[in-house]
């Protein structure tokens, strides 16, 4: 009726367009596996197959070859294994050698589950990875999406691409093939501009960018590790690292002394420090607690004075200071079988590495020492010398507490009952080198012969 | 639907009739005959030892043990495939669901032991030795646990779980093939779970019950999972033999083939690779935890021969398989698959023996008593599942999902 009609281009005769392949759609995955039958039987290889579903059987019309992934996933895994087994070799018994109890630099077993899971990993990232390039991905353009009927091959519909780049492709021909195997809608592919297949400019831009600054924190780590600074450190969570509260030995202007630790009030005392058993918690006899013994009105012992000689043992017999405290002799407890065989338990977890299970001053620890020979180990006195023999339980008491020369106190570690307990235990094991015959039992004393 | 249905029923209908009931009778026979003639030597070569029947109820031990472990792997696969409403397994499910059910056997076979129990022997089970208990505060104080009448108690209630379960399993799929009433497989379904849950438990209990307190001192609480994750694989591993062998003779054609064979030997795979998984988990926490009561049981089996045991059971048990299987044309080929299943089988029991012999000898002993033991337990137990799968379909062909079995296919 109207004269007017769109202007609309004038389409060049098919065989003059430009044509990538064609695309052939099927309404049912029986017509598409029958006409992929077909076109295989005819000799053509560049087919490929579009189904919503999986079809079981169709890899193998196509004479599809199995995928490479699984053996990129094997690759993956034992690139994961054997580089765990080495990461775990070269950090522990190569870089950072380090003895830890006394257990080996390497071990497999230990190593296993941090191979295995590199294994899982490297597999995961291989299959991944190969997934996306076994598929080209990322692909910004697909021919096929040109065509909107191809939109129904992830809902209803089957297709069949042929290339035309394949031997056997005569456009013509092909599509007659393709309508004789059931076939309900055919299109021709078109032919699409290499460049548009190619990641947009901006994108390839941005991933170049990105890829140089995620290259300037390693850059400065590595600057870091290989330089010193006279800079403080960076300070990354400041409200961490200076926390508005009062600390040890610092200052307090809330107080008029300035301190921010608090004195202990007068004429106070914290609930368990009241210790005026002095034989007990200080080793030290009661009525010589208060004044006569050097050191401060509460008892505390000032150190022993004793002079270091070249070889690295105090002599501490010659300069015994005048106002040596009055050390308690007797035990300030029961000692029973029960207390004695509890101080051999803790002796064997506290002292024993140093001083040895024996007491001659050869304990691992001991012997390790001696071994590297660096000159700053002191080899503790045998326990079983004269002098130490002769030391009054009080004494040594206070050398498990606080110490003594090297050795450090033991105060923190050991709570007083069991120093005790230690101490009746050392008795016990010096009795073992000086006692003689009549002194054992005599119904223990025929076994005892025997075992020499 | 209804159509391809009747056909793949006429169809396994005629394969469940292949077996003539004289070659049935000539099996029956010659199982019966097995049963009787390695009872029989048991009992000789026990009565020759004079060792008080000890060898003799550890080898009895080991063997139920083997047979019980893989009805049990089977109970569990049924419940799987129940509770995840699988379809590519259909076709094999009921070789399954006789295997659990014939726990029977195996149970039938532990009352003898729990008599001997009861009446107060202790040379199995040491804790039962009130000799051997006394001055001995771990066992003492484990005492309220270990002794012979809640020790029976409690495997009462194992037994029932089982074979109620086991049994329950196989009738209700049973009664599916005769009366094809959809619903049941719902039912099945709905039961599977609380079963698998019971299953685990009892599982658990059980091995830790009559394995592990042969040495009474020593315990490991993921002992459980290591002797259901071997069950599991035997059961698997039976359940591939006969997939494969089927697949070879091309019995059950269209129902049972290499896509199935490829999934059942996946699976065989999958928990193989779980049992070396938890067994090498059990070795390293014991291991790195470096505590003497712990490490004394494996030890113990680092030495004594025990050692070249471990090695054979690592290698036999879990490389070999490993490497064998992982190609996807091995697990399809019929012969390859028959060979690594029977490995695995004699692997699972050499896994028991591994865990049983330790406490009977310090060194490894395989003699004809061991051999006798594992003839008579199996024979036994193929008995009770002949009792169960006389006269009734070995393809259970009125369930819904067995078209989606039989074109199953492995992509």
């Amino acid at each position: 009726m109207s004269t007017i009609t769109p202007t609309q281009p004038v389409a060049p005769a098919e065989s003059e367009i430009e044509v990538g392949g064609l695309l052939a759609e099927f309404r049912s995955a029986a017509d598409v596996v029958s006409a992929a039958k077909l076109l295989r039987r005819q000799g053509y290889q560049n087919l490929e197959v579009y189904s919503p579903h999986p079809i079981h059987g169709i890899d193998k019309v196509l004479n599809a070859k199995g995928s490479l992934l699984p053996w990129g996933a094997l690759a993956g895994a034992i690139i994961g294994l054997t580089g765990g087994l080495w990461m775990a070799w070269w950090m522990n018994a190569v870089d950072y050698p380090f003895i830890i109890s006394g257990k080996p630099m390497f071990s497999f077993l230990p190593s296993l589950p941090v191979a295995f899971e590199l294994a899982i990993l490297l597999a995961a990232f291989a299959v991944f990875g190969g997934a996306i390039a076994l598929g080209g991905l990322p692909r910004p353009a697909n021919r096929l999406f040109r065509i909107p009927a191809f939109a129904r091959a992830t809902n209803d519909r089957f297709f069949i691409c042929v290339d035309e780049a394949d031997a056997k492709f005569q456009t013509e021909k092909t599509k007659t093939l393709l309508q004789d195997a059931r076939s309900v809608r055919i299109e021709s592919v078109p032919v699409i501009d290499s460049r548009e297949s190619k990641l947009p400019r901006p994108f390839v831009l941005v991933a170049i960018v990105l890829s140089v600054l995620a290259l300037i924190p390693p850059v400065l780590i590595a600057k870091a590790r290989s330089t010193t600074s006279t800079l403080p450190r960076l300070s990354f969570i400041s409200d961490m690292d200076h926390q508005p509260k009062f600390k040890a030995q610092t200052t307090n202007s809330l107080f008029a002394d300035g301190r921010s630790m608090r004195p202990q009030m007068a004429g106070t005392i914290a609930q368990g420090d009241l210790r005026d058993d002095s034989a007990f918690y200080r080793g030290i006899q009661e009525q010589e607690a208060a004044g006569s013994v050097s050191g401060d009105s509460e008892g505390n012992v000032t150190f022993l004075t004793g002079t270091l000689t070249a070889n690295g043992v105090a002599s501490i017999k010659d300069e015994q200071p005048k106002n040596v405290p009055k050390w308690v002799t007797e035990f300030p407890v029961p000692v029973d079988e029960s207390l004695i065989r509890r101080g051999q338990q803790r002796y064997e977890i506290f002292c024993a590495t140093c001083h040895g299970i024996g007491g001659d001053g050869d304990g691992l620890v001991t012997l390790r020492a001696l071994e590297l020979e660096q000159g700053t180990w002191v080899k503790p006195t045998s326990l079983h010398a004269e002098p130490i023999r002769e030391q009054p339980v009080g004494q040594l008491y206070n050398t498990i507490a606080n110490g003594v020369r090297k050795m450090p106190g033991y105060a923190s570690q050991i709570p007083v009952r069991d120093r005790w307990a230690i101490i009746s235990y050392l008795r016990a094991l010096q009795k073992t080198r000086t006692a003689t015959a009549d002194e054992v039992p005599a119904d223990v004393l025929p076994n005892m012969r025997e075992l020499n | 639907m209804s159509a391809p249905t009747t056909n793949l029923t006429a169809k396994s209908d005629k394969a469940a009739s292949h077996v003539k009931s004289s070659e049935r009778t000539n099996l029956y026979l010659v199982l019966f005959t097995m049963v009787a003639a390695t009872f029989v030597g048991m009992l000789a070569v026990g009565i020759g030892l004079n060792d008080g029947g000890r060898q003799l109820g550890f080898a009895w031990l080991l063997n139920v043990w083997f047979v019980l472990s893989i009805c049990l792997g089977a109970m569990f696969f049924v419940g799987i495939q129940h509770i995840t409403r699988s379809g590519w397994s259909v076709t094999l499910r009921r070789v399954a669901e006789v295997t659990g059910a014939s726990i029977v056997g195996p149970v039938i076979l532990l009352i003898p032991v729990l008599i001997a129990l009861l009446s107060g022997h202790g040379n199995l089970f040491s804790w039962n030795d009130p000799s051997y208990v006394a001055g001995d505060e771990i066992l003492e104080g484990k005492h309220a646990f270990l002794n012979a009448p809640f020790f029976s108690i409690r495997f009462l209630v194992y037994a029932m779980v089982w074979v109620s379960a086991g049994v329950w399993m196989l009738k209700t799929s049973q009664r599916q093939d005769r009366t094809g009433d959809k619903s049941l497989t719902l039912k099945m379904e709905r039961r599977s779970a609380p079963i698998l849950i019971f299953l685990a438990l009892t599982t658990t209990f059980a091995s830790f019950d009559w394995l592990m307190s042969l040495d009474p001192h020593w315990f490991s609480t993921i002992y459980g999972i290591y002797v259901f994750s071997g069950g599991m694989t035997a059961a698997l591993a039976v359940l591939s033999i006969v997939a494969a062998v089927w697949v070879k003779s091309g019995r059950y054609q269209s129902l049972v083939t290499a896509e199935h064979l490829h999934d059942i030997t996946k699976m065989m795979y999958g928990f193989n690779c779980f049992w070396a998984y938890i067994a090498f988990s059990q070795y390293l926490l014991i291991w790195y935890a470096n505590i003497p009561e712990e490490t004394i049981w494996l030890k113990h089996r680092q030495a004594h021969g025990w050692d070249a045991v471990t090695m054979v059971l690592m290698f036999g048990h879990f490389f070999v398989p490993f490497v064998v299987l992982m190609p996807r044309v091995a697990k399809r080929n019929t012969n390859v698959v028959i060979a690594v299943s029977s490995l695995l089988l004699i692997m699972h029991w050499l896994d028991l023996y591994w865990l049983v012999y330790p406490q009977f000898n310090e060194s490894p002993i395989l003699g004809s008593m061991e051999i006798l033991g594992a003839m008579f337990a199996v024979s036994f137990t193929a008995v009770v599942a002949g009792w169960f799968a006389k006269g009734e379909k070995l393809i259970p062909a009125a369930d819904p999902r067995l078209p989606e079995a039989v074109s199953h296919h492995v992509a």
